[in-house]
């Protein structure tokens, strides 16, 4: 327990050791043979897991709770940019999930991006994602929670559009940052604003988280991400976007439950990020377009666990899917994005390692003793009773229903035959999304040990049976979607083919966001676009450039050629004016 | 210890002076001498400042180091050099963006390096004892000296658009600062006999008697220099058109001196009241950081988009000069110091990568991540200080600037608004520069970029990094918005956030 | 004793040898050289004079009948003197420059000047006018060249005329006061308050004011002063627009300040001469910098610009009548500031034609501007002293042009005429754009092929004399302006 402790003090090193690797990873990386590059990132990777699940130990069993190792930077900084770190159990939590998801994620890039140029760039930013995520978890001041939330997010970005610099791409990349601008900016409106208007504050804050979140409708960019390659979207999705999104959520969590109507909100939000996610997701044909709407529609059901005012249920809904999801991004995960892009998407990742290690995150997402069960569990039981306690667990029956059919959609799809032969991959692209499976069930487990009482854990028998029953949806779900695949692999069409046939439109509009997202995305460029124009050309080149100073000009030269016309080198003339001019000033002066 | 920082502080534009005469003195073709002058005396200017950094004691809002000579003393004119926070910070600001200025750039045309030392030490010169005067006259002498060398500097662009720009520049900043003539002459008549044109008294006097009716012609000079809206037109022209190292003076120097100016002569001279006129010039900051801002989207040549950026930076600082009515505006100076840093480190980028490439248009840029990964990454630095991105000093100046006017919702929406813009447009151009691989071929034949041009902006990249967590590297005093009772808006929320999850 | 000495000896030490001069000249042509250095040896000599006159407290070293040498007569002496010194450096030696008699011309036309600059006397003043003016028509007239002799038949017709007003002016006045002397005409209006009842004297100070307007080139009175320039080889056209400029603004500026003090402001029935030059002044310095923006060539530009600054004095001139009724004990210093300004003009001008005399071809045509391209470029020292004069004429610091404008200015502001005081500041704007024009050609653009530029040793010396006599001045711009002070207050507020 003393070294759990002292490694817990140490919480430097949680981001020290994954920037320093990256450092060394980027810049050695062209001499370093593949397999001592890949030793590099890994340990990286490793350390911060054990750290922080040393960490974790210490908070769950350890003697005594509360906030370790408070380590404030004083030297030549300036109030409020003091970089405080401090390791609280909800930073312990979000570290120790954002480690693990960094390592499988490395471990997957390690193998599916090993023969591309710049892949120890790649691996790198993954240890970076690692090292801003230790930094915004670690973080007990503006500046550093700051510095965590938009490193973060430029990681990730640039993860995200790495193999698409080539083509006018990095679109997923840009678009995923600027709406990271406006969250960053929104959060730190929102801790200038603490002190003066709490409510604001409050509001500005939940803002950043929603847009972070990517929920509706600031979800223009979830489409896009599916471009990325796999580790990167499993990365941005889990780590970077719902992990962090909760987390900077539970932070504002006190102010945010003084304001009454912020509940509502977050509820409606909630709920029509789920609908959303359901429908979107259905109409998808790309397996990483639909798990990127399954993201959201977790996301939504967070914010349904805060409205409801259970934070707990909602870190539990975040710790079981943030695992199971990114394992399935990474399961049917593709080799380095567009470079192996085919027709209808990435080709995915064919082979047995991965089909198991897909039908254990499949269980993982329902079957007790996973996490996610029992966060189900706790969410359904802490719901309120009446009709609309109802109507929100028949919503998370439906939802998993829906999960069932897509991921059983998917599966097929990872099932099928490879169009072209090529060779399927090796062992670790099972490795990495099956360990993610298994860490779900453990750490089920381990909550069970933690905390014995039944009403911590599922909220009570209402909660277990809720629970059940969703997973129950779950396998129906799974089954509808054999019923409807079956079929529609011999050649006769299936009225659910015909059904998505027709549905081409749908699913360009689900790309698009059901539109909103891409207006949202666009409209906004569009406008100040048309604004810089008009300041540019009009105010500028136009009113001040040629109207002001040009008349001035213009004026000025106008006097002196009349002058010149006046003066034509005649003296009669001059003596005519002087003679004038003498009449005109005797005249003047009498009055 | 007094003794020494009155020498420095003297040393601060009088080495640069020196340099210039004797660099002039040189033969033509000496150019290798020439060369090793300018930058011997560059550095020596920095390593003078950092040495008056070092040992000068942040004292109250009084000048830390100050030195009288009598000048004419019929008429109360006196060299009075001075230095307090605000002038320190600027002055270490030039120092180093001279520095950047001699060391990494080069004229085009090569027989034309002897003046191109000269004139470029003479504007470093005439900058820092802008800063370091304390009496009116003095301050207007530097003022107008510093045009001199920047006209030659700035026409001796690669296009003849250089020699009218510059001549436009040259010709509205002197309109408006024989204006400031007037102004000062008003001032001085409204603050009694005996005359005198001492800053701190002017100032003191006119607190007592109030402020004359011709104040407003001060402002014009500043807001030229500063060039805010509607007085703009002329930057976005100039560094379209100017040679690099212009580009990195405008940005870098002219433009915060123009605050520094406003801040220290007119918000003195009127007790920082503005004399009524601050909500106005607040407004214009704001329009100023979002006009920059949009105008930067929709720019095709990369240096006027980063023009429209530094536009915005400024219009960021004239609202934390101007709203902040006390009497010292660490916003302001701290945000004029991150814009003329953060634009030093773009227009060097933009001045090697377009003399590189032979073109200025973003379309025509690009694959310079494949081809200089290293050095176009460190030009990072710069944006991520545009875009107010944490761990740079443009982040620290903005969240200066936007806590001060946080009591304003609006205004800080408006603000942050346009920080949001601007960061926008400056990463789309850098990842527009640096995707693409298949232009990589394209890039000029040759050594490029030079050794030293790398090593520059390294350090470049160093000090905006180092500022950014370190705001106290230059700035040696904490102000009074923090020393007040505003405790950290920060730690709050993880603390609430610790002590829900921790009661699990 | 020394100050009657002195006051005969200015003007006998050029008159005389310079008349001798002008007959040998014309008679020898081949003692030209041995001529002109006597005649320049003359003029350091009455240089070194008005210092010596000037060691002494400069009070009332001699006042004659219509003459007074004083500390402010002997300061625009000196002024006149090196100017003209500083034109036979210019040219000689030149070929084709110099026309037999020329110098001696020269040293006449300096010797009206500095009668000018004593003038005490309304007769004094036509007499200096008439003085400087004939030998130039003389010079100009000298060469065997059309548009010159047409110059100088323009100068003879327009300075015979208004020198007519002058003398007409001053008649009136002396058969209303009974004496043209400036002290008897401020003693009568001084007891005649009002002179709006008096229809003749207003008339004689119209008369007065046109007439020696024009002989200083006021507008509109300007023109003939221009084609007379233009027309004048260089020397002639320095001392024209140069010496006789600075000593007949002195001149009026003592004729107005002492004479016509009282009148000062606008009564009922008539309108003070103050406002009058309130209203000329501007419009000069708004149209005649204009006019010299639009200037193709050298000389010509030159004289519209002293003719804007002319107009620069003549506004305050009329702060100066102003300031000495609101507040008299500030009155000296803003004539200090007018002399001030007359020293830096002087020293102005002669770097102007610096310029002139190095770029003018050998047809003694009046050089375009464009001869001045890429001067940087072959002779850096030349250009730097005609860059020094150029921006000191636009009042940029370090140079002298700086502190003398600020001076005017606050002037201006003392008077309470922020809205002239903003006018004049802004006319500057308006010279440095022309200047800088200038500037820029010379160091940005390349030489024009076949320019070809003429040094010789004296147009060395005169640059090298200008532009440090412009730093100086500037950097140290206390001693001038005490010197100026002691001698406005001994030559006119006594």
């Amino acid at each position: 327990m003393d070294v759990c402790g002292n490694l817990a003090r140490a919480h430097l090193l949680l981001w020290i050791v994954p920037a320093v690797c990256a450092i060394f990873t980027s810049a050695l990386g062209r001499r370093l043979s593949h397999r001592a590059l890949s030793g590099l990132s890994l340990v990286g990777a490793i350390l911060p897991v054990a750290q922080s699940a040393a960490a974790a130990v210490f908070f769950l069993w350890g003697p005594q709770a509360g906030n370790l190792g408070r380590v404030e930077i004083g030297f030549m900084t300036r109030d409020p940019f003091s970089l405080v770190f401090e390791l609280t159990p909800l930073g312990t939590w979000a570290m120790l999930l954002c480690s693990i998801l960094v390592l499988a994620a490395q471990i997957h890039a390690i193998g599916s991006v090993a023969r591309l140029v710049g892949r120890h760039r790649y691996q790198a930013l993954v240890l970076t994602v690692g090292a801003a995520g230790g930094v915004l978890f670690t973080a007990a001041s503006m500046v550093t929670l700051l510095f965590g939330w938009e490193s973060l997010a430029l990681a990730s970005a640039f993860l995200a559009g790495f193999w698409e610099s080539e083509q006018g791409g990095g679109r997923t990349g840009m678009r995923w940052l600027l709406f990271q601008r406006v969250s960053g900016l929104l959060l730190l409106l929102g801790l200038l604003a603490l002190q003066t208007y709490s409510t604001l504050a409050a509001t500005f804050v939940a803002a950043a988280a929603l847009v972070r979140l990517g929920q509706l409708p600031f979800h223009g960019w979830i489409p896009d991400s599916s471009r990325a390659p796999s580790s990167a979207m499993a990365l941005l999705h889990g780590a970077a976007s719902l992990l962090a999104g909760i987390f900077v959520l539970d932070r504002i969590w006190p102010l945010f439950s003084q304001v009454e109507s912020m509940a509502l909100v977050t509820g409606i939000v909630g709920a029509s990020g789920v609908v959303f996610g359901i429908l979107a997701g259905l109409q998808q044909h790309r397996p990483q377009k639909m798990l990127g709407w399954l993201f959201l529609l977790t996301g939504g059901f967070c914010l349904m666990g805060y409205s409801v005012g259970d934070p707990v249920a909602a870190r539990l809904l975040v710790s079981g899917n943030m695992l199971v999801l990114g394992g399935l991004v990474l399961a049917v995960g593709t080799f380095a994005g567009p470079l192996f892009e085919t027709e209808s998407g990435p080709s995915v990742a064919k082979s047995p390692h991965t089909r198991k290690a897909y039908l254990i995150l499949v269980a993982a997402l329902a079957l007790p003793p996973s996490l996610t069960f029992v966060a189900l569990g706790r969410f359904c039981g802490s719901v309120p009773s009446g009709t609309i306690g109802l109507l929100i667990r028949v919503l998370v029956c439906l939802a998993m229903l829906t999960c069932g059919w897509i991921l059983r959609r998917v599966y097929s799809e990872l099932a099928s035959k490879d169009p072209d032969g090529k060779k399927p991959a090796g062992r670790w692209a099972g490795a990495a999304p099956g360990g993610l499976g298994v860490t779900a069930f453990v750490f089920g487990l381990a909550a069970f040990f933690s905390h014995h009482e039944s009403e911590y854990l599922y909220g009570g028998s209402v909660g277990f049976y809720w629970a059940l029953g969703s997973a129950a949806a779950l396998l129906a779900g799974w089954l509808l979607g054999t019923a409807v695949a079956v079929p529609g692999r011999v050649g006769k069409r299936h009225w659910t083919d015909r059904l998505t046939n027709s549905q081409l439109i749908m699913d360009k509009i689900a790309g698009t966001g059901l539109g909103v997202g891409e207006m949202v995305a666009r409209l906004p460029v569009i406008i100040l676009r048309a604004l810089g124009v008009v300041f540019w050309r009009g105010i500028g080149d136009f009113i001040i450039d040629t109207l002001i100073m040009g008349t001035t000009v213009r004026t000025i030269e106008g006097i002196g050629t009349a002058m010149r016309y006046i003066q034509n080198g005649r003296v009669q003339r001059y003596m005519f004016v002087l003679v004038l001019a003498t009449l005109l000033l005797v005249l003047a002066m009498l009055r | 210890m007094s003794l020494i920082s009155e020498i420095l502080l003297l040393a601060l534009p009088l080495t640069p002076a020196t340099g210039a005469i004797i660099a002039g003195l040189c033969p033509r073709r000496a150019i290798k001498t020439v060369r090793f002058l300018g930058w011997g005396f560059s550095i020596a200017t920095l390593i003078a400042w950092i040495i008056l950094r070092v040992i000068l004691s942040a004292a109250d809002n009084g000048l830390m180091v100050s030195l009288f000579l009598p000048w004419v003393p019929s008429l109360g004119i006196g060299l009075h050099f001075g230095l307090d926070q605000m002038g320190l910070m600027l002055s270490g600001l030039i120092a180093s963006v001279g520095t950047v200025a001699m060391i990494a750039t080069w004229p085009a045309q090569p027989d034309t390096n002897r003046s191109h030392v000269v004139f470029l030490l003479l504007a470093e010169a005439g900058m820092l004892g802008v800063v370091t005067a304390w009496d009116l006259i003095l301050f207007i002498v530097f003022w107008e000296v510093t045009l001199v060398p920047f006209f030659f500097l700035m026409g001796r662009g690669p296009t003849r658009g250089g020699v009218s720009s510059a001549t436009r520049f040259f010709i509205t900043s002197v309109t408006s600062s024989v204006l400031m003539w007037v102004g000062v002459l008003m001032v001085v008549k409204a603050a009694g006999l005996p005359r005198t044109f001492d800053l701190l008294e002017l100032g003191e006097r006119l607190g007592i008697s109030g402020v004359p009716a011709g104040m407003w012609l001060l402002l014009p000079a500043f807001l030229i220099r500063m060039a805010v809206v509607p007085l703009h037109t002329w930057f976005p022209v100039a560094a379209a058109n100017v040679p690099a190292a212009a580009g990195i003076m405008l940005a870098g120097g002219v433009l915060p001196l123009g605050g520094y100016g406003l801040a220290q002569v007119f918000e003195r001279l009127c007790s920082h009241t503005g004399c009524g006129l601050n909500a106005w010039l607040t407004w214009i900051g704001v329009v100023t950081a979002l006009g920059g801002g949009v105008a930067s989207m929709v720019q095709r040549d990369i240096k006027r988009l980063l023009a429209y950026v530094c536009l915005a930076q400024i219009g960021l600082a004239l609202v934390g000069i101007s709203f902040s009515g006390r009497d010292w505006l660490e916003g302001g100076s701290m945000m004029l110091v991150a814009a003329g840093l953060g634009g030093a480190c773009l227009f060097l980028f933009a001045g090697v990568i377009c003399e590189a490439r032979g073109s200025q248009r973003i379309s025509e840029i690009s694959g310079l991540w494949r081809s200089h990964p290293f050095f176009a990454g460190m030009a990072f630095t710069g944006v991520a200080s545009a875009a107010a991105i944490p761990g740079t000093c443009g982040f620290v100046g903005s969240v200066m600037v936007l806590r001060e006017i946080s009591v304003e919702p609006l205004l800080s929406s408006f603000l942050a608004g346009a920080i949001l813009v601007v960061g926008a447009s400056v990463v789309w151009a850098y990842r527009r520069i640096l995707g693409g691989s298949h232009l990589a071929a394209v890039w000029a034949k040759g050594r490029w970029p030079r050794r030293r041009q790398v090593t520059i902006l390294a350090l470049l990249t160093l000090v905006i990094v180092l500022t950014g967590f370190f705001p106290g590297l230059i700035s040696p005093r904490s102000f009074k918005l923090s020393d007040s009772a505003n405790p950290d808006a920060g730690s709050q929320a993880p603390r609430a956030g610790a002590s829900i999850s921790g009661g699990e | 004793m020394s100050g009657a000495c002195g006051g005969y000896l200015t003007l006998g030490l050029a008159w005389v040898p310079g008349i001798l001069i002008t007959v040998l000249d014309a008679r020898f042509p081949l003692a030209q050289r041995r001529l002109t250095w006597l005649a320049m040896a003359l003029l350091a000599g009455e240089c070194f004079l008005s210092a010596w006159l000037w060691s002494g407290e400069p009070g009332t070293l001699f006042a004659g009948r219509g003459l007074r040498l004083d500390g402010f007569s002997v300061f625009i002496q000196g002024l006149v003197f090196l100017g003209a010194l500083c034109a036979l450096l210019l040219v000689d030696g030149r070929q084709g420059k110099m026309r037999p008699g020329s110098a001696g011309l020269i040293l006449l036309s300096t010797t009206g000047a500095a009668m000018l600059a004593m003038a005490w006397d309304l007769i004094g003043v036509a007499a200096g006018f008439i003085g400087a003016l004939v030998p130039l028509w003389g010079l100009s007239a000298l060469h065997a060249n059309e548009y010159r002799r047409e110059g100088a038949l323009k100068g003879m017709l327009m300075g015979l005329l208004a020198t007519a007003f002058v003398g007409m002016g001053a008649a009136f006045v002396l058969a209303r006061v009974g004496t043209t002397h400036f002290i008897g005409i401020r003693a009568f209006l001084q007891t005649h308050a009002s002179i709006g009842s008096d229809p003749l004297m207003v008339a004689a100070l119209s008369l007065l004011l046109a007439g020696s307007g024009c002989l200083i080139a006021a507008l509109p009175l300007h023109m003939w002063f221009v084609d007379v320039v233009e027309s004048l080889p260089v020397h002639g056209a320095l001392v024209l627009s140069g010496g006789m400029m600075v000593a007949g603004l002195a001149a009026v500026g003592r004729m107005l300040l002492v004479g016509f003090l009282p009148v000062s402001e606008s009564g009922p029935g008539y309108l003070s001469w103050t406002s009058i030059l309130h209203g000329v002044g501007i419009a000069a310095l708004v149209a005649c910098n204009a006019l010299a923006l639009v200037q193709p060539r050298l000389k010509r530009m030159i004289a519209y610009l002293a003719a804007g600054q002319g107009g620069l004095v003549l506004v305050t001139l009329a702060a100066v009548g102003k300031i000495s009724i609101i507040n008299p004990g500030l009155a000296g210093k803003a004539t200090g500031s007018i002399l001030v300004f007359l020293a830096v003009f002087a020293v102005n001008w002669i770097g102007l034609f610096v310029a002139v005399a190095a770029v003018e071809g050998t047809d003694g045509e009046d050089p375009g501007i464009g001869r001045l391209q890429g001067l940087a470029g072959e002779h850096p020292w030349l250009a730097v002293a005609v860059g020094l004069a150029l921006l000191c004429m636009a009042g940029m610091p370090p140079t002298a042009g700086f502190f003398s404008r600020l001076y005017l200015l606050e002037a201006m502001v003392d008077a309470g005429w922020l809205a002239t005081a903003i006018v004049a500041a802004l006319s500057l704007g308006l010279v440095l754009v022309m200047s800088l024009g200038l500037v820029a050609a010379m160091v940005l653009r390349p030489a024009r092929p076949g320019a070809v530029v003429r040094l010789s040793w004296g147009v060395g010396l005169v640059a090298m004399l200008s532009s440090t006599a412009i730093l100086l001045l500037g950097i140290l711009p206390g001693g001038i302006l005490d010197l100026a002070v002691r001698s406005a207050t001994a030559g006119i507020f006594f």
